[in-house]
């Protein structure tokens, strides 16, 4: 392997890793994120500079604790040497997961941030800090971005590790192509692109510093302007169809969903399952405990050929008493949900519809939504389907509730 | 035949403790023992009252020299001589006494009830009492059966009935037990029978209440009313099986029972709002499905249903200001 990268290394004219290394390890920053009261590290991060002036961009996830929780937490960079230095925070972007934190300390070197193109296979260096075990560099290449997805976000291949969130990948010409943010594992890593950085870096130059005081405010506005715009009206009757049964349902929504199916039916049971399922596949993180921004569907058709009406009437109230989704949130940060339901008409099929909801407590007008349905009516047949919104306003849930009911149709 | 009166000496619930007959006159009242009727009373005198018959044939209580004198029932003043016709009621020191004439009328007599209830009917015998809990415990599992979506399995099946024997003869030993204690015979199988009675009411009950919660879906405070049934079911439960161990009178357990299951729905009905109010992420919605056709379910049109959820939006936004 060695070997091999040495070739093409020196076929493309490209310098070596411990030369770029050389020239901008000065230029990243570990961020520690301290609980006040006890001095202890909370969360750990990378960052690097872009200016003179002290400004450096790193991840929102990194340094979160803040925004939410500003009385418990502050936050503070570690230059080269091991001094540390106060960071105080200038804008946040919570859909692309970015953050503009400047301190007194004047860099000697940064990096200048401007919008690149690039080819696919271009060879980048992710740098930062991994678990808090000294700086980095990893190797790996530039596959484009992601195809369908709902968050701009540059497929990456290599390993970034926990702490390395929040530094940046670049060209060994030190150019920034993106902010290292997530990981799916085996060398699939994912980058912000650095047009998102751009945009949050000038805005946060010509907004005057009293005007970005109430960060959790910032979050709140985000994610609300954020749902109005990718749930759109008419969202849940476009987009593909599948069919379960006699059913035609709502399946991929749009090109960014990621659909799964599969089926169970053993020698043992008396029924069998039929699991339709789509997802946006990512998520906005707002807090350790908190995602937002997904869109989730399940359909099961669950048929049996030998169980009575009664027993397969039994069977079918356990499945529709299952909740298959997962939503985290933690006391402080949500509600307990609270359900209206009822038997409701819906394109002349009856169905049990239970509509929960519980709210962000600190993010007013935002909510998670879930919307369970059994279809009605049928002795052997049934169709449980479940949508889940989170992060959306209360009107938005009801709109798309309503929608994706509407959705489900006879097969013709 | 002389005359004939009688002095009850009377509790505080105002029922006799003590009933003396006097047929001799003068009658002396008092503390010591040479008294006709003696009242182990300190704030008697010795000598406290003399009850005597005049000429005439009028009753008398006259007062004997007594340091706290005769009051009448609720009056404060003193008398020395109190002319009785028929009846009358005095304090002489802390003691209340009546004093009747053996001609004084009575009410009549109440008429008795039934002493037989629906359970004491059915655990007569020990062999009807049988077939009640028998009867009782197939429709119980026959319906269970019915439901099952399990696949048969004959010892999955052997292995339910038994769990449920096992549990009604552990309820009805220990009723039998408190049976044995109490009234020296066991009863074992008439408890056995109200049990079978009671599990299957429940049932019934809990079957009932499966298809008003699918067809109407009642919202949050109809629990308290399915609390209110389950506590009424146990009341019964209980009245029946003391029925079985006292001959108190049935009035008597029947508000014993009633103030139990009262005591049982408050502390459930605490313990359940307690309850809703905990965080969770668990979603609480009615989850009944049941087999019946397009025609018998009552239901909304889709707008409708979107169109009522203001209340839920308003209950979620008043919990978030609370932490």
């Amino acid at each position: 392997m060695a070997c091999a990268s040495l070739v093409v290394a020196q076929e493309t004219g490209e310098p070596d890793t411990h030369e770029v290394f050389g020239r901008y390890a000065s230029r990243i920053v570990k961020i520690h994120v301290v609980e006040n009261s006890s001095g202890a590290k909370a969360t750990i991060g990378s960052g690097f500079h872009v200016s003179k002036a002290g400004h450096i961009i790193t991840n929102y996830h990194v340094i979160s604790k803040i925004v939410h929780h500003g009385d418990r937490y502050s936050a503070e960079f570690i230059d080269s040497g091991g001094g540390s230095h106060p960071l105080k925070i200038l804008n946040i972007d919570v859909i692309n997961d970015l953050a503009v934190v400047q301190s007194d300390y004047l860099a000697k070197d940064y990096f200048n941030l401007s919008v690149i193109d690039i080819s696919q296979g271009r060879r980048l260096y992710a740098l930062g800090y991994p678990h808090d075990i000294g700086i980095s560099i990893v190797e790996g290449t530039y596959n484009g971005l992601l195809e369908h997805a709902l968050y701009k976000k540059i497929h990456f291949t290599s390993s970034i590790n926990p702490g390395m969130s929040g530094g940046p990948s670049i060209t060994s010409l030190g150019e920034v192509v993106g902010i290292n943010v997530s990981t799916a594992g085996n060398q699939v890593s994912f980058l912000v692109p650095v047009e998102a950085a751009v945009r949050l870096y000038k805005d946060t130059l010509s907004t005057p510093d009293n005007l970005l005081e109430n960060f959790l405010e910032i979050v709140r506005n985000q994610l609300y302007a954020h749902q109005e715009a990718y749930l759109y009206e008419g969202m849940m009757s476009s987009g593909q169809k599948v069919r379960l049964g006699d059913f035609m349902l709502p399946s991929r929504l749009a090109p960014y969903f990621k659909c799964w199916g599969d089926s169970q039916q053993t020698e043992k049971s008396t029924y069998s399952v039929i699991n339709h399922r789509c997802s946006t596949d990512d998520y906005l993180f707002v807090s350790g405990s908190q995602r937002s921004g997904i869109i989730e569907i399940h359909h099961r058709l669950i048929t049996s050929e030998e169980l009575n009406s009664m027993a397969f009437y039994e069977l079918y109230s356990t499945f529709y008493a299952q909740n298959t989704s997962q939503l985290h949130g933690s006391e402080e940060e949500v509600t307990s949900f609270r359900c209206e339901s009822e038997n409701v008409i819906s394109n002349d099929i009856p169905f049990k519809v239970a509509f929960c909801i519980r709210r962000y407590r600190k993010l007013q007008g935002l909510y998670d939504m879930v919307l369970r349905a059994a279809a009605l009516g049928l002795k052997d047949t049934g169709l449980d389907t479940t949508l889940v919104l989170a992060g959306v306003s209360f009107e938005k849930a009801g709109e798309m509730a309503r929608t994706y009911l509407e959705a489900v149709s006879w097969a013709e | 035949m002389g005359r004939i009166v009688f002095v009850e000496v009377m509790n505080r619930r105002h029922r006799v403790s003590e009933r003396i007959r006097v047929d001799s006159f003068p009658a002396a009242i008092g503390r010591a023992y040479t008294n006709d009727i003696i009242l182990d009373d300190s704030y008697v005198s010795e000598t406290h009252a003399v009850l005597t018959c005049d000429e005439e044939g009028t009753l008398h209580l006259k007062d004997g020299g007594s340091k706290n004198g005769i009051r009448r029932e609720g009056q404060s003043n003193k008398v020395s001589d109190l002319e009785i016709s028929g009846e009358a009621t005095v304090r002489i020191g802390r003691t209340l006494l009546r004093i009747r004439e053996s001609s004084y009328g009575v009410t009549p007599a109440l008429a008795e009830q039934s002493q037989y209830g629906f359970f004491q009917r059915i655990t007569r015998t020990g062999s009807l009492a049988f077939l009640a809990f028998i009867a009782s415990f197939v429709m119980i599992y026959g319906y269970d059966f019915i439901r099952s979506y399990e696949r048969f399995s004959p010892s999955h099946v052997l292995g339910s009935v038994l769990a449920g024997v096992m549990l009604f003869a552990l309820w009805s030993g220990v009723w039998s037990l408190i049976n044995r204690l109490v009234a020296h015979s066991f009863c074992f199988l008439k408890h056995m029978a109200v049990a079978g009675v009671i599990a299957l009411c429940l049932t019934a009950a809990y079957t009932a209440d499966e298809y008003v919660l699918f067809l109407f879906s009642p919202g949050y405070a109809y629990i308290y009313f399915e609390l209110a049934g389950l506590a009424a079911i146990f009341a019964m439960a209980l009245y029946a099986h003391t029925a079985i161990i006292s001959h108190a009178p049935r009035r008597r357990s029947a508000i014993t029972a009633c103030i139990v299951a009262i005591f049982i729905f408050s502390f459930t009905s605490i313990f359940f709002s307690l309850g809703r109010s905990e965080f969770s992420r668990n979603l609480d919605y009615e989850a009944n499905l049941k087999p019946l056709g397009k025609d018998w379910i009552y239901s909304i049109s889709n707008t409708e249903f979107f169109e009522g959820l203001e209340i839920l939006k308003n209950e979620v936004d008043s919990m978030a200001g609370e932490l």
